[in-house]
């Protein structure tokens, strides 16, 4: 399993595992604009893949984003946030 | 008939078992059939390419084209987020507004293009609401059967038949077809909500988050989206108007095609001609001249009188059959080579005395487009979304479908029997 730090004067992340996905959610503090740009290549990079169902992101009103992520895409999913510098450490635990 | 009529028949039968079998892609099979019949001098080559029907060609790769570019925008997520919003996230009637969705967007697209825009969408509203996708997609396979009936551009065997015909224009199809596709839609819809309302129920907390989604920010590129709308509405207007200033269909979908080309510049070009599916290009170059060397032999003229002889030459009776074996042969097999010899067939009726061809064209425009919801074979469709969902992990069985799809489908063509015979034969 992965460990991962981030920027917490940035936004808020809250994780729930479910029956074969794990749900993911941000609320950033205020509008940044640089979040919102790189989930948007996230999303990108995730939907030009064969899989439809391995990452999915639903933007929400007041800056709020959910990520519904299958479990055998987690580790790549967490990877992508720190190579987007959305985390600022990522570590096996 | 002679020796090269039975070299024909021989040929075409051997390459629609192959097809039916699935062992070897439908496209490698109907082109070594086709590329038989040029080889075996049943035909010329001259004569060859004068079957191939670059107008139907023509149609699907222009739109092909506009919706492969169209797609990049999120246009049809932010419609389907949107449409599930003003269901007020209940299930079912997500069900019911992704069902006119998929309807609506087939007469307008072609059908497979639909269910691969919708399918990627209905799996992602379904696990926001944790809910199994497979009822909405079932029910959208349908609905994009039904719903690509109503139009010339709809689904592949109308785009054949309004090739093949030049009476029968963009508008005649909405005229003749889209009031009892409607019809069929409305009946259908409440057998869905009936047979799958227990399956799909989710929470309130989930409901409302569904209301809460931002589906703007499904807009990836707002300046091309604004071009491929304009490009789009420019070219569903031109299909409307095609015969009044004369030009072919395949003239309108090419148009909107380079217009949109020219409009977003060159990086596109290399993307749109890879989405288009020249795979299904290639099986109607083969399939028309396939069935080029049934009609150079005379073997259509030779069944055509078969089938006249069997009905009388009685236009009612000839209309039934043609819907009611076209519906029941689209369930269990490609429909594309279906009409592609069904409509020298009746085209060669035209000669030996049927005057009132319309009735049959109807027919089987749509027999060919309803009967593929008999089964999960019965149209490209149904195994596209088949195939995804399996690979996603929610297979949808042969029988699951069956139990379903086929009872619907007869349902369907008995509404169509009956608006067949009080429209056309009375």
């Amino acid at each position: 399993m992965l460990t991962y730090e981030y920027d917490r004067s940035r936004f808020t992340i809250t994780e729930s595992k479910q029956e074969r996905d794990v749900e993911i959610h941000f609320h950033c503090h205020q509008e940044e604009a640089s979040v919102h740009q790189a989930f948007h290549r996230m999303r990108q990079y995730f939907d030009g893949n064969d899989v439809i169902t391995d990452v999915l992101l639903y933007a929400h009103a007041h800056e709020e984003y959910h990520w519904i992520v299958r479990d055998d895409f987690y580790v790549e999913f967490v990877m992508s946030l720190f190579k987007h510098k959305l985390i600022t450490s990522v570590a096996w635990s | 008939m002679d020796q090269q009529a039975w070299m024909a028949i021989g040929i075409f039968l051997i390459i629609y078992a192959l097809i039916v079998s699935e062992k070897i892609h439908r496209t490698i099979v109907a082109m070594i059939g086709g590329l038989l019949m040029v080889g075996l001098g049943i035909v010329s080559q001259e004569t060859a390419v004068h079957h191939i029907d670059f107008n139907t060609l023509g149609l699907l790769i222009g739109m092909m084209i506009i919706v492969g570019i169209t797609a990049e925008t999120g246009l049809f997520k932010y419609i389907a987020i949107w449409a599930a919003k003003k269901a007020g996230g209940y299930p079912v009637r997500i069900l019911v507004v992704l069902c006119l969705v998929t309807a609506v967007g087939s007469a307008f697209l072609d059908n497979v293009t639909t269910v691969l825009l919708m399918v990627p969408v209905t799996f992602s509203i379904t696990r926001k609401l944790n809910v199994t996708p497979i009822p909405y997609l079932i029910s959208q396979i349908m609905a994009s059967n039904i719903g690509g009936t109503a139009t010339l551009i709809g689904d592949p065997p109308n785009i054949m038949i309004g090739s093949a015909v030049k009476e029968l224009t963009f508008m005649a199809f909405i005229n003749n077809l889209s009031l009892i596709v409607f019809v069929i839609l409305i009946v259908t819809i409440p057998f869905f909500i009936l047979i799958y309302r227990k399956q799909i129920q989710t929470t309130e907390e989930l409901r409302l988050r569904i209301l809460d989604l931002d589906e703007k920010d499904e807009i990836k590129d707002p300046a091309l989206l604004r071009k491929c709308l304009a490009v789009l509405g420019l070219t569903i207007g031109g299909f409307f108007v095609h015969q009044l200033v004369h030009l072919e269909s395949a003239t309108v979908a090419l148009a909107g095609a380079f217009l949109l080309l020219l409009l977003t510049g060159e990086h596109y070009l290399e993307e749109a001609f890879r989405r288009v599916e020249w795979t299904t290009i290639f099986f109607f170059v083969g399939l028309f001249v396939l069935v080029a060397g049934l009609v150079e032999t005379e073997v259509i003229a030779a069944l055509a009188d078969y089938a006249m002889g069997v009905t009388g030459g009685d236009v009612a009776k000839t209309a039934i059959l043609i819907l009611w074996l076209s519906a029941v042969a689209s369930a269990f097999l490609d429909n594309i080579p279906f009409v592609a010899t069904m409509i020298p067939m009746i085209q060669e009726m035209g000669t030996m005395g049927i005057t009132n061809l319309e009735p049959l064209w109807w027919s089987l425009a749509l027999g060919a487009c309803l009967g593929g919801n008999g089964s999960l074979i019965g149209a490209s469709a149904n195994l596209i979304v088949a195939g995804i969902a399996g690979k996603e992990g929610y297979p949808i069985s042969f029988m699951s479908y069956f139990k379903i799809g086929f009872p619907l489908m007869l349902l369907s063509v008995l509404i169509a029997t009956v608006y067949i015979y009080f429209r056309y034969l009375i």
